[in-house]
């Protein structure tokens, strides 16, 4: 072999080596960015599938005689709440629904309800138990998420206090009012259930969230005020949440995702 | 040397070709179920908006909540009412037994019931292909619709509406029909998925 046909082979081989090398360090980058790229868009997707379900029913509320219809009637099932989160209100539907039968001071913890064609006579409580959360609603007043301690005949104990009036024919019905909020220490969206104060997170890695009301279906109103008032007439809410990679030494982009949402339940008949 | 190393090269990029393809593909299959399942949950609830929009203007509901013949089936069906009730599915033309779904539907709403409550009684009043509704895409809807009624009591009608595909793919959505207070003509008072 001579010395010609060893250099050309050694470049050869240098040369194949370099692309071969650049080909595996590029490769090994995907494969270290990938799975992060895919894990924030599965926190993409479950943030779509659980505010998306959250707000799809917000606003469902007594279909038990006597027939009330949805949240909004009486006052916005979804509502911003302190600290720039949102609270989402809504009924479970099925047989724990009735009315009170006699008013309740804010710091009663015994509802006592009156007779519905679900249950029999005397048993207004009846598709209640305990465990399950009542909301109290006042047209145009209280409103309360509470957890239920015992159901007997046709009274509710409550484990805490209402927390304001309901008079005689207020609506006693199963629900969830739960609020989503962001907190910025540990950069999790969290989620607190309003009947029972316990708060749980959801999501990891969100850096920002914020909300936006449309007095119609097609978003083009946004409603510039935040009273009961206001938002009493919201069809439309936009969710913006800003996702961060866990890794930011892969110098992967936020992003950003939008769950713009029409609540079934705030349309009308 | 060169062939040796094009051989390692070779073996890792391999390797990690593979991995990027299992995430992928797993990925995918993770988005294709998620969007049948979000597919179906949007055509149940087409299925029960359809069911109520005919039960508001009707005149009487008796007939939509009695037994018509068979018993399990309304007296007074809704115009989405195939034609057997043991239609075949429409993903992969295997049987559907409506009968059996509908002592499933009963069942399961009886045992969400506390002790001693007297629960609705359900009965078919929608059933057939979703296709029929979006004609102009069969294939892309091959999933099967059915939505019982039962008597709410105190004037309110149930609907129970639940979108059947393949792999076993369902979504389900209930609503109501009844006088909202103070006003004149029925309308929907709620509607709302079924975990």
């Amino acid at each position: 072999m001579s010395l010609i046909e060893v250099l050309v082979s050694m470049a050869l081989t240098l040369a194949l080596s370099g692309t071969i090398l650049s080909l595996v360090g590029a490769g090994q980058t995907l494969a270290r960015t990938q799975p992060e790229r895919a894990d924030l868009q599965q926190r993409a997707r479950v943030a779509l599938q659980v505010l998306g379900a959250e707000l799809r029913d917000a606003g469902a509320g007594s279909d038990g005689a006597p027939a009330s219809g949805p949240l909004n009637g009486s006052f916005p099932p979804i509502a911003p709440s302190p600290g720039g989160g949102i609270t989402v209100w809504r009924a479970v539907g099925g047989v724990a629904q009735g009315t009170l039968a006699i008013a309740a001071a804010p710091s009663a913890t015994l509802l006592t309800l009156a007779d519905s064609p679900i249950c029999a006579p005397g048993q207004g409580a009846c598709g209640f138990s305990a465990g399950a959360t009542v909301l109290a609603l006042a047209p145009g007043g209280c409103r309360a998420a509470v957890r239920v301690a015992s159901a007997v005949a046709d009274m509710l104990q409550l484990a805490g206090p209402a927390g304001c009036a309901l008079d005689a024919g207020a609506i006693a019905v199963e629900g969830v009012a739960h609020t989503y909020f962001l907190d910025p220490a540990t950069r999790q969206l969290m989620r607190r259930d309003e009947s029972s104060g316990s708060v749980a997170p959801v999501l990891d890695g969100v850096t920002a969230f914020s909300i936006v009301f449309f007095s119609d279906a097609e978003g083009a109103a946004a409603i510039a005020g935040s009273s009961d008032a206001d938002l009493i007439h919201a069809r439309r809410v936009r969710l913006t949440l800003r996702l961060t990679p866990s890794n930011p030494l892969l110098r992967i982009p936020d992003l950003e995702m939008v769950v713009d949402a029409v609540p079934r339940n705030l349309q009308g008949g | 040397m060169a062939i040796l190393s094009s051989l390692v090269a070779a073996v890792l990029l391999t390797c990690l070709g593979m991995s990027l393809v299992l995430l992928g593909s797993a990925a995918t299959a993770l988005s294709a179920h998620d969007a049948q399942g979000t597919a179906a949950a949007y055509e149940a609830q087409a299925a029960a908006m359809l069911a109520a929009s005919e039960v508001r203007v009707r005149p009487d509901w008796s007939g939509v909540w009695s037994a018509g013949v068979p018993a399990d089936v309304s007296a007074a069906p809704g115009r989405l009412a195939d034609a057997t009730f043991f239609p075949r599915a429409p993903w992969d033309g295997s049987s559907i037994d409506l009968h059996a779904l509908t002592t499933a539907r009963q069942a399961e709403s009886d045992g969400a019931l506390p002790p001693g409550v007297a629960g609705p009684v359900w009965r078919l009043f929608e059933y057939g292909p979703i296709s029929r509704l979006v004609p102009s895409d069969p294939s892309g809807h091959a999933r099967y619709v059915v939505v019982w009624v039962a008597d709410g009591r105190g004037g309110v009608v149930l609907l129970h509406a639940t979108a059947f595909g393949a792999a076993g793919v369902r979504a389900s959505v209930e609503a109501s029909v009844g006088l909202r207070p103070g006003a004149a003509a029925p309308s929907r008072l709620a509607i709302r998925s079924v975990p």
